[in-house]
């Protein structure tokens, strides 16, 4: 205790301020290839409220019924790619994991394929199935459902590898088959946490698929990027609240749901 | 020793719900496909044209690699310094947001604002700002903004709650003041959360950013819709591979750097 | 001499209903030793929170070294509190920090905000802090992270951070009630010694009666938030500990006999 200076920490503080300085330079750097000016944006904000302000307010009511049935799809579209995105995903998992995959070449392969998947956003598939199906909601359901896979075989997979392998090992050892292992060993643990990551997962197709219309996918994304561009802005916001409850809606049953299940 | 073969697949005391719940959604599904129409029939027929048009992106056209990486770069800065903003923003609000540091009333009212701000997908976010300041990454990056700084104020006023209270009341009792509290009590459990929280959120701007270029924001996205709207489908070949790297590069090197994020928390 | 604490009937209402303390009085000098025993739920707890007003009271004044506590605002209420130190059940160190930065914290009620949220101690307080830790015989954990000791030298950390604040009065909530026979006496012992030496006024609060008796000059006894006893505790008759500690008619005896027994061992 002679000595000046007590630190009050093991590690150095160098470490922290490093990363800091590192942080700030990255910002510095990447304002300046994306040409963002941050007193611009600060001055622009002002403005862009009044715009919101005035232009896309109040809601205008009356466009109800242009997209009503565009937002229904939109429902539908979710649905139907989050429940057959979640079954394909279940098998796919299944081959996928450690404690049930039947070969680890499988495993390999899968697991490219999930990365795959994972990686190029549904988008993006969207726009590679509308040449070929046309545009429609048939391509959303497609690009939603790869979209969807990309997330939850991962997560699949990941769940079943986290089991307790006691239980597989029970029902191994009194004879049971591949099938018995499975539904009496591996499935009762993970369901909770498969339906769980699901319902979260319908949250996040039912946001995906409000866009997806914009590349052509069906859906209410292309009466709002229309109304936009032609400058139909109250239409546009009417749709964009309508999203929003949808979107808040869906949020709050599977909140709920998965309250109730884990 | 009595088999496992009873085991059902679900808890005894929740089937009720279970079963409920599996009517419910086999009942949606039907509805929706009915309501939908899909054109299944077509399906064939698409396929084989996907088939051609997969293996003509497969067959890259490298030609203009350097425009191609210098969207690619535009669209990283995009994401990069969204979450760095977003971060930093959501970082001082979340204090206002959670529930065991803050007064009833400002808590609710940015997790009431930051829900709203949420649930409008980035990319509309992005259509708004684009149609009053005209495209390119500026606009891009307030969009990006917005959503994220949303997101991340959830999460961090999640984290925020979750510490202990003795910690709080202990650091009450020494008679430090609020912001000491803060600083010395409630960012020190949660900083690996935090920093876990923003590297989650910054895979997924990456991702998004690359979209984003589609309602004009530019970047990658709008180099993608270009060549996409002509038909030329192996240069889309090469975007699309870009893309991919770019996104599989952050998830291996935060594979690496071994970020603990339990995806399962999220709210 | 003025008092050091008036406490005038006290009241505490929770929000559920419970109906805490029911016009608690008493007075304290500097330099007393107090213990307050009584069954959990008695009340114990919310007097103490009270006190530092951690929880705030429905009805009644304390008043502190002449300050009326529950009137202070923000500034005085700081002032206050960090001339009462306060020791918990749980220990309530920050895990993650080192033993030193948890120590320091006692300081905070005395820096400015800026100091205080980037950890800018002076040489003077990390000496300070140093020093104590010596007197509590953790002089060789002082770097290491909080989480990695065990129950009874959390509580000497808790204690030195209490002390750091240089208090005119230490509150200590169940401060042993974690901990196993043998580190609860280190630690009272620490206590106990520490707040003779320098004449820092203490309210402990324990279930466990033997060590009560053993340390304190003055016990004060509780019943459904009540004081039922307030003297010496060599006065303590056992009819009246009794009292305190009866349970309700259908409820067994056993925690009567258990706290009478040890009385009685004891008194030999």
């Amino acid at each position: 205790m002679q000595s000046a200076y007590i630190p009050l920490k093991k590690e150095k503080s160098l470490y922290t301020w490093t990363g800091v300085l590192l942080v700030l330079l990255t910002t510095v750097v990447t304002g300046y290839t994306t040409k963002f000016d941050a007193f611009e944006a600060v001055r622009v904000l002002p403005g862009i409220m009044d715009f919101i302000l005035t232009d896309f307010l109040p809601p205008a009511a009356e466009a109800v019924p242009n997209f009503l049935s565009s937002l229904l799809d939109t429902l539908c579209m979710a649905i139907i790619s989050t429940v057959t995105g979640a079954i394909i995903s279940l098998v796919l998992a299944l081959l996928c994991a450690a404690p049930t995959t039947p070969h680890p070449a499988v495993r390999v392969i899968i697991r490219a394929f999930a990365s795959c998947l994972r990686n190029i956003p549904a988008l993006a598939w969207a726009m590679i199935f509308v040449p070929a199906f046309g545009i429609g909601k048939t391509v959303g359901v497609m690009a939603l459902v790869l979209g969807a896979m990309g997330s939850m075989i991962r997560f699949f997979a990941e769940t079943i590898e986290e089991i307790d392998l006691g239980s597989i090992e029970a029902v191994r050892s009194v004879g049971g088959s591949y099938w018995q292992v499975l539904k009496n060993g591996v499935l009762p643990q993970c369901f909770p946490g498969i339906i769980s990551w699901s319902l979260y997962n319908l949250e996040l197709d039912i946001r995906a698929s409000t866009i997806i219309g914009m590349v052509g996918g069906g859906g209410i994304g292309f009466f709002i990027q229309f109304t936009i561009k032609l400058f139909k802005y109250r239409q546009a916001t009417m749709a964009i609240i309508a999203v929003t409850l949808l979107v808040l809606l869906t949020e709050a049953l599977s909140k709920r749901i998965r309250e109730r299940i884990m | 020793m009595k088999t496992p073969n009873n085991v059902a697949i679900v808890p005894e005391k929740q089937k009720t719900l279970y079963t409920v719940f599996f009517f419910v959604v086999i009942g949606l599904y039907v509805y929706s496909f009915i309501h939908l129409d899909l054109a299944l029939k077509s399906g064939l027929d698409g396929f084989v044209k996907t088939g051609g048009i997969i293996s003509e992106m497969l067959h890259m056209d490298f030609s203009e690699w350097k425009e191609v990486l210098k969207a690619a770069g535009e669209s990283l800065s995009v994401a990069i310094l969204a979450t760095i903003i977003s971060a930093a923003l959501a970082f001082f609000v979340s204090f206002m947001a959670a529930a065991n540091v803050s007064s009833g009333i400002l808590a609710w009212f940015w997790k009431g604002l930051t829900a709203g701000i949420r649930a409008v997908p980035t990319l509309i976010w992005t259509l708004i700002f684009v149609a009053y300041l005209g495209l390119g990454a500026f606009p891009g990056v307030l969009g990006l903004c917005f959503h994220s700084f949303a997101y991340l104020v959830k999460a961090f006023s999640q984290s925020i709650e979750e510490v202990k209270e003795g910690n709080i009341e202990a650091l009450k009792a020494t008679g430090a003041s609020w912001p000491q509290i803060m600083a010395r009590g409630v960012i020190p459990p949660i900083q690996t959360a935090l920093i876990s929280w923003t590297a989650l959120r910054f895979e997924f701007n990456v991702s998004t950013s690359s979209i984003l270029g589609l309602v004009g924001a530019g970047g990658i996205g709008q180099e993608l819709s270009l060549v996409m709207r002509t038909y030329n489908f192996s240069k889309a070949g090469f975007i699309i591979l870009v893309i991919f790297l770019m996104s599989f590069g952050i998830e291996m090197l935060f594979n690496r750097l071994k970020l603990n994020v339990d995806k399962r928390k999220l709210q | 001499m003025n008092a050091l604490l008036e406490v005038k009937n006290l009241h505490k209402i929770y929000s559920n209903g419970t109906h805490a303390l029911r016009g608690v009085s008493f007075e304290m000098k500097e330099g007393e030793f107090i213990a307050i025993i009584g069954l959990s739920g008695s009340g114990k707890s919310t007097l103490l929170r009270c006190l530092n007003q951690l929880i705030r009271q429905t009805e009644g004044s304390i008043i502190f070294k002449g300050v009326p506590v529950e009137k202070a605002n923000k500034t005085d209420l700081r002032r206050v509190r960090r001339e009462i130190g306060m020791i918990f059940q749980h220990y309530n160190l920050i895990d993650r920090l080192t033993v030193i930065q948890n120590v320091l914290h006692g300081r905070l009620g005395y820096m400015n905000d800026l100091q205080g949220v980037f950890d800018l101690y002076s040489l003077e307080d990390r000496r300070k802090a140093l020093s104590i830790l010596k007197r509590v015989g953790l002089e060789k954990e002082v770097l290491k992270r909080a989480d990695q000791l065990s129950g009874g030298q959390k509580q000497r950390v808790g204690i030195s951070r209490a002390l750091a604040q240089n208090p005119a009065l230490i509150l200590a909530d169940e401060p042993i009630a974690s901990l196993d026979p043998v580190s609860s006496g280190v630690v009272m012992d620490y206590l106990y010694s520490i707040c003779r030496e320098d004449g820092i006024s203490a309210i402990v609060s324990l279930h466990q009666v033997d060590f009560a008796l053993k340390y304190a000059t003055r016990i004060i006894g509780i019943r459904d938030g009540l004081i039922a006893y307030d003297g010496k505790s060599q006065d303590l008759k056992d009819s009246q500990l009794r009292e305190i500690y009866k349970k309700d008619l259908n409820e067994s005896d056993d925690r009567e006999n258990e706290a009478t027994g040890r009385k009685s061992a004891i008194a030999v």
